[in-house]
């Protein structure tokens, strides 16, 4: 099953995953803070790290939730809330082990990864160095991305 | 909580602007949000353009630079923060303590962005607190605190104390260092620790008002107007990203950098090398672009850019071993490379972590550092002068000990920190000769003469002195007829021309410009963001109109044609390599002037015609120069 896979080692902190989400799913806006994918940063030393949806086996999230308002799609394996049931408890956030759910707390929304029905934004707009075989996001076998990533093994 | 003045209309505002503008007023204490005034948004933009029409409007001429009455207008433009892509950049307008004329300054990072998404198009900071402040935004929330137990502290150190204040790393925050407190014509505002508003001394504008720093959360949005045509816009630019990455200009920025830059301008000649008497530096292997990428230990990128050229770098060898620093650039690595004699590139590292934590601009400190060192080797300066450092081209020792005394202030450091023009004039015995500057700021990393007469020509018009960030000639003209000035001014107002809409937008021009984009992008960017039908000829009118408006405010400051010049030195003809015994005249300058002045609607004196400013929409500028004209405005100070 492909997946959205990522490697923090050439990612560049430049959240260009964050402005083209947040853009596909809210008509035209961009705003970090309402995008399913996030980047974690250490400035001062160039450290960059993406934070994306592992599309779990059996997802904590959906274990988490007091009020079965969260099932995983059969397909994709990524979390899908269902509105009339969910509380914003927010169980779900403290329940992913990745911390890949996201909540806005200004507009009170959950922020969950739906992989843009199976050809994800993010990817098609991360682009990789010249000098690095590849970007930091990617979308395919995990077996295929190890490959990619640790070309020696 | 800033006190709404008037009710902000949404309905009719375009896509990509916030529509409000932050009012801070550090004397009164007092906060306030305005509507954006659309009509000149219409004819400005934003960011270069439109921070300059606020500058007009609000600074009258003969302001002092460094007194409350002087006004930082600090923001972005309507493409910022969208996916237009590069365009985490922010322009800080106000009136320069270096130059005493308009001085546009910009920065990348994350820290642009975030004044956006905070809600604002711009700040104006006006007025002066009584006591060490700095400013908190976090969205509607903005404050005035206290900063007394941040005054006197190295920037790095204030960024990380004020993010753990704000209790959030994501907030974003700008400071001034040491030399920004003591008013230095070098300070720079630096912000997410590598990225700064560098040059003509805006640090000093804001250490004059007493604002150490300021500290933005924003979590709002910025809305398309067009969401369709943006996304074909994303799709193109992300097409030419990915062409670009295959060869050419663009991997090679991607990899290198800018320090890859020293490599083309040391092959041209136009190198600076010891305080820029040469072009070549015979050592410049060991400081170029490929010696600078085994420094390099990981690549960043600013906030929406998939053309990240920040790369983070690690000294290995000697005394500096260890140290890490976003950076350095070209300039830097020119400026305090081959310009002060130094080929280890450690040293350069070290330089520029230094300057950042102090405050110092690298390209102004490092042009100015060269000075010294040629004043001190012909013996205008003593080493009883220089506190008994010996200042000698290659002496990287007494180079940290002398910015140490710059950003204190300390000895000779309380002139020097005036910058390179004020401290030659106060040395005297003829140390003008080879203050290499124009209008009171520094040249950045590129030497002109006939080498480059493009350059020279470049820097005589930049409104805010020698820069390299108006019109970058260093390869293009290489296809014009070397050693002559043909064709120099249609090409350099070419290049001057290609920028305008993106600095006015506001966007990073380096992915722009590696893409090749025009004004064709430009104005399908900027349409797709507003809503507002721009054309080819929208963009062109736009640049002539801010061209012509940022030069009525110098000739409004008492600037003139004679301000329009070069350092001595760089009329001396070459002493060595490709076109040695040449000389760039200052015959050869004016014919580029009149030649430059025409195309733009200038009279011969460099004055925008009242047919001109009639043209490109600024009637009330055009009866404003007929006033200044007709009362023969005194000259400008200093």
């Amino acid at each position: 099953m492909k997946k959205l896979v990522s490697d923090s080692k050439v990612c560049t902190g430049c959240r260009t995953c964050a402005v083209v989400c947040s853009f596909a799913h809210f008509e035209g806006e961009t705003n970090p803070q309402k995008a399913s994918i996030r980047v974690t940063q250490e400035l001062l030393h160039g450290l960059s790290k993406p934070v994306v949806c592992r599309q779990c086996e059996k997802p904590k999230c959906v274990q988490s939730c007091p009020e079965e308002a969260i099932h995983q799609d059969p397909v994709l394996k990524v979390p899908v809330i269902d509105p009339a049931k969910c509380n914003l408890c927010l169980a779900c956030l403290k329940g992913c082990p990745f911390g890949a759910i996201f909540y806005n707390e200004q507009e009170k929304i959950l922020l969950v990864c739906d992989l843009c029905s199976g050809d994800p934004m993010c990817v098609k707009f991360c682009r990789h160095y010249p000098h690095q075989t590849h970007a930091a996001l990617g979308y395919m076998e995990p077996k295929e991305w190890s490959k990619i990533i640790h070309p020696q093994e | 909580m800033p006190s709404q003045k008037k009710k902000i209309r949404t309905h009719r505002r375009p896509g990509g602007y916030t529509g409000k503008v932050l009012r801070v007023n550090l004397t009164e204490k007092k906060i306030d949000v305005e509507e954006m005034d659309w009509e000149s948004a219409r004819l400005f933009i934003g960011g270069r353009g439109l921070f300059a029409k606020v500058l007009f409007d609000e600074v009258p001429p003969g302001t002092d630079p460094l007194g409350p009455a002087n006004k930082v207008i600090l923001g972005t433009g309507p493409a910022t923060g969208t996916p237009v892509f590069g365009t985490s950049r922010a322009v800080l307008v106000t009136k320069s303590p270096a130059t005493n004329l308009f001085l546009d300054s910009y920065s990348g990072g994350n820290f642009p962005v975030e004044t956006k998404y905070a809600g604002y198009d711009y700040m104006v900071i006006e007025g002066r607190a009584d006591r060490p402040s700095y400013l908190w935004i976090h969205d509607d929330k903005v404050e005035i605190r206290d900063a007394s137990h941040l005054w006197g502290k190295l920037a790095y150190a204030t960024e990380s104390l004020l993010k753990k204040e704000a209790g959030n790393e994501k907030a974003c925050v700008a400071v001034i260092g040491p030399a920004g407190e003591r008013l230095s014509n070098l300070a720079i505002v630096q912000n997410e620790y590598y990225h700064e508003f560098g040059r003509g001394g805006p640090g000093a504008v804001l250490g004059s008002k007493n604002l150490k720093a300021i500290v933005v959360r924003g979590t709002q949005g910025v809305k398309t107007a067009r969401p369709q045509e943006m996304l074909n816009y994303m799709n193109m630019f992300d097409e030419k990203v990915q062409a670009g990455i295959k060869a050419g200009p663009l991997a090679e920025r991607m990899k290198f950098g800018t320090p890859l830059t020293l490599n083309f301008t040391n092959a041209f000649g136009i190198c600076p090398t010891m305080n820029f008497k040469y072009g070549e530096y015979a050592n410049a292997s060991k400081i170029d672009g490929h010696a600078f990428r085994e420094k390099v230990v990981s690549d960043t990128a600013c906030y929406g850019c998939t053309i990240g050229c920040t790369k983070h770098t690690r000294a290995q060898f000697g005394p500096y071993a260890g140290v890490m620093v976003g950076g350095p650039e070209y300039e830097t690595n020119s400026l305090f490379g081959s310009n002060l004699g130094n080929d280890n590139l450690d040293n350069v590292i070290y330089a520029n972590v230094l300057c950042d934590d102090l405050g110092l601009d690298t390209v102004g400190t490092g042009n100015l550092v060269g000075w010294v060192i040629e004043c001190y080797e012909r013996g205008l300066l003593s080493k009883k002068n220089v506190d008994g450092l010996d200042l000698r081209f290659g002496n990287f020792e007494a180079v940290v000990k002398l910015l140490h005394m710059i950003a204190y202030r300390e000895g000779i450091g309380d002139i020097l920190a005036k910058g390179v023009k004020q401290a030659s004039q106060e040395i005297g015995k003829g140390s003008d000769e080879f203050s290499m500057h124009t209008k009171g700021l520094e040249y950045p990393g590129y030497r002109p003469g006939i080498r480059s007469p493009a350059f020279g020509l470049a820097y005589a018009i930049a409104e805010r002195g020698a820069c390299h960030r108006r019109a970058w000639p260093v390869i293009a003209e290489q296809t014009l007829d070397p050693l002559t000035i043909k064709g120099r001014a249609p090409f350099v107002k070419k290049l001057y021309d290609q920028r305008i809409p993106w600095h006015c937008f506001s966007a990073c021009d380096i992915p722009m410009l590696f893409l090749g984009f025009g004004h064709a992008e430009a104005a399908q960017a900027l349409s797709a963001v507003t809503g507002w039908d721009f054309t080819v000829e929208d963009m062109q009118n736009l640049c002539e109109r801010v061209a012509s408006f940022i030069r009525v405010f110098n000739i409004r400051e008492g600037a003139s044609r004679a301000d329009d010049t070069l350092a001595p030195r760089s009329f001396q003809p070459e002493e060595v390599g490709k076109g040695a015994g040449k000389a760039l005249t200052r015959e050869m300058l004016d014919t580029m002037l009149d030649e430059y002045y025409a195309l733009r609607g200038w009279t011969k004196e460099g004055i925008p015609t009242q047919e001109t400013l009639q043209k490109f929409g600024l009637p009330d500028i055009a009866q404003e120069l007929a006033k200044i004209g007709s009362q023969e405005s005194g000259r400008r100070g200093k």
